[in-house]
């Protein structure tokens, strides 16, 4: 086959899935849009009742607003990993998945951050976070890990979205030269004049590889971040130092777990199954199995470090977390995170799609309880017996939750349909170099 | 300056393009432009009239400016409101780090997009007329531009290196 036609064939098999999308799919997009819908009902219900309606207060007062921002900050977090980490090191298998988790980040992060302002209460009091010069001669506090939250996540944010557009923009320009009519014209604006120059390339190249070595530091370093809000405390079960790895591996579990789950409904629907093929979930579930095996391996430490410590606060928090009323949620994250992806060290289970959709499925649950267990379980049994309490979340936060997944849903199905879900430029690359060796991207 | 005619070549593989890109530098011709769909092996970069790209420069200036901001920001906002908080002093270096670790990599990434613009012109127009959509699916370009009297040489450099397709224009024709 000759490099033109093998061009021509990845263009074709990508681009066939942006053909006009049937109406199952507007009504798809309509329920999860009246789901999201339904969130804003209930977050504007809070705004005008006030933070009351939700179940959070004394003792417990981070809920499942800030249970939802860590779990999707950490969603999004394998995206880059797989896009910009695995692309340092030269993984082939990343180049047919990247896009679609480079899309789940960007989402996920949009997704996060709508928590900590749904939290806030007064969400007007945002712009307090911002250092701007004000009337009162308040200035954000820096010294604060919530600060270096604020900064990490939005740099997050803004870097993700920038190295998610920069990888389409050649890809964008091969939809425009497809199109016609007004697509032509919103395609055209996307692509920014791409034109597939030299000139053109030259710049492109140094430009991704310098966005894949920032990217690659920064995600560590936000999750590293996100930890510190409950280690820089004093809390038993959060003061720990081993808060910012466990951290980010818990943030690639989920994500890789979350990929899957997406992948497996969109590869059958968009009919990419000559380009995402059994090769690709192979790899994500071996990642899956690692990366389940530090997280068993760092639930364990911090169990042996509350009991050999002789620290007796940590020493019956633990106790109370694995066997108090939380109890079944701590193993059920357990079995989840821990049992559950060893069942990809066999090849039957890491190539069967089925076995690979439910265990993704339990991984993100999982990683759920995790968030949930770890959050709530710290505020409301630390020192002091007389300050215990428990917490349950009112439908008002469940209805909030639940229209988060719609929403993140309702996103990436309209990315799915609309924007190139594999990289047409580089599987062309990848398609070249399996055939003659070629030398790939960067 | 004297108007110039143009060569435009359609060529089906790198290998090829690259080839004859090499034979015009040789020859000494210093105006022309490779299209191709895929990125460019390195090799490339020797048969082109320019190569390498300063967006590394402006990466790396982004993230020394961003380190700056992020400690100028910090040290002051915690100047301006002069009160020690969670037991630091007003100016505590070790936290800013994170602050300015963070910048660091915004700026740097900000530098990074905005010089890519800059260098590769993007801008939101629709391509010149001359650019063929084939080069965004599966045909790599080489247009060469040349004095007068110099086509017809540039036509039959890139046949002999495989071109599909060569379309001369001349300097003046519509």
């Amino acid at each position: 086959m000759t490099e033109a036609t093998l061009y021509a064939r990845v263009n074709e098999e990508v681009l066939q899935s942006l053909d006009p999308p049937t109406r199952r799919y507007w009504m798809v997009i309509a329920g999860l849009a009246a789901v999201f819908g339904l969130g804003v009902a209930a977050y504007t219900y809070q705004l005008f009742m006030g933070m009351g309606v939700a179940g959070i207060g004394h003792p417990v007062g981070w809920g499942v607003y800030i249970v939802n921002f860590v779990f999707w900050v950490g969603i999004a977090h394998s995206g880059t990993l797989i896009s910009a980490v695995l692309y340092l090191f030269r993984v082939r298998w990343r180049t047919a998945i990247y896009r679609a988790a480079e899309a789940m980040t960007v989402f996920a992060v949009m997704t996060a951050g709508l928590f900590p302002l749904i939290h806030l209460g007064r969400v007007w009091v945002m712009l307090w976070m911002i250092p701007i010069p004000n009337a009162r001669h308040l200035w954000p506090n820096f010294k604060s890990p919530l600060m270096w939250d604020v900064v990490a996540v939005s740099t997050y944010f803004t870097v993700s979205s920038l190295f998610f557009y920069l990888g389409l923009i050649p890809d964008i320009a091969a939809v425009r030269d497809r199109s016609t009519g007004i697509r032509r014209t919103v395609y055209g604006i996307l692509s920014l004049g791409w034109q597939n120059r030299y000139e053109q390339w030259r710049h492109y190249a140094r430009a991704y590889v310098a966005f894949a070595c920032l990217a690659t530091p920064l995600v560590i370093s936000v999750h590293s971040v996100v930890s510190w809000d409950f280690a820089m405390s004093v809390l038993p079960g959060w003061h720990t130092t081993i808060f910012p790895p466990y951290f980010v591996a818990g943030a690639i579990h989920s994500g890789l777990a979350m990929v899957i789950t997406l992948l497996i409904p969109i590869r059958k629907w968009l009919r990419l199954e000559r380009l995402v093929t059994l090769k690709h979930f192979e790899g994500m579930a071996q990642m899956l199995v690692f990366m389940g095996l530090i997280m068993t391996y760092s639930y364990g430490t911090e169990a042996f470090a509350a009991w050999y410590s002789g620290n007796k606060f940590e020493h019956q928090f633990s106790a109370w977390r694995a066997f108090g009323p939380l109890g079944p949620l701590f193993w059920g994250m357990v079995f989840c995170n821990c049992v559950v992806p060893m069942v990809f060290f066999f090849k039957r289970a890491r190539t069967n799609l089925t076995v690979l959709m439910v265990g993704s499925l339990l991984v993100n649950v999982g990683m759920y309880l995790e968030r949930f267990v770890l959050i709530i379980t710290s505020t409301a049994h630390d020192f002091l017996p007389t300050a215990w309490g428990s917490y349950a979340p009112t439908i008002v936060e469940l209805t909030i939750t639940v229209a988060a997944f719609a929403w993140f849903f309702m996103l990436f199905l309209l990315f799915a349909k609309h924007l190139p879900a594999v990289a047409i430029m580089e599987m062309k690359e990848q398609a070249l170099g399996a055939t003659h060796g070629g030398n790939g991207h960067g | 300056m004297a108007e110039l005619g143009v060569v435009r070549g359609s060529f089906d593989s790198m290998a090829s393009v690259e080839a004859a890109a090499r034979a015009l530098k040789e020859q000494g011709v210093r105006s022309y432009e490779v299209y191709a769909p895929v990125l460019h092996h390195a090799s490339m970069e020797e048969a082109m009239p320019r190569r390498g790209s300063f967006v590394r420069f402006f990466s790396t200036a982004g993230g020394l400016a961003g380190v700056a901001i992020g400690l100028g920001m910090c040290v002051l906002s915690s100047r301006l409101y002069n009160l020690v908080t969670g037991g630091k002093p007003p100016v505590s270096l070790v936290p800013f780090v994170v602050v300015g670790f963070e910048c660091t990599i915004l700026f740097a990434c900000l530098a990074t997009a905005a010089s890519l613009v800059y260098f590769a012109r993007l801008r939101p127009l629709a391509p010149p007329p001359e650019y063929d959509p084939a080069y965004s699916a599966d045909r790599f370009g080489l247009h060469v531009r040349h004095e007068a009297g110099e086509g017809a040489g540039i036509a039959e450099l890139l046949v002999s290196h495989g071109a599909l397709e060569v379309v001369s224009q001349e300097a003046g024709d519509a």
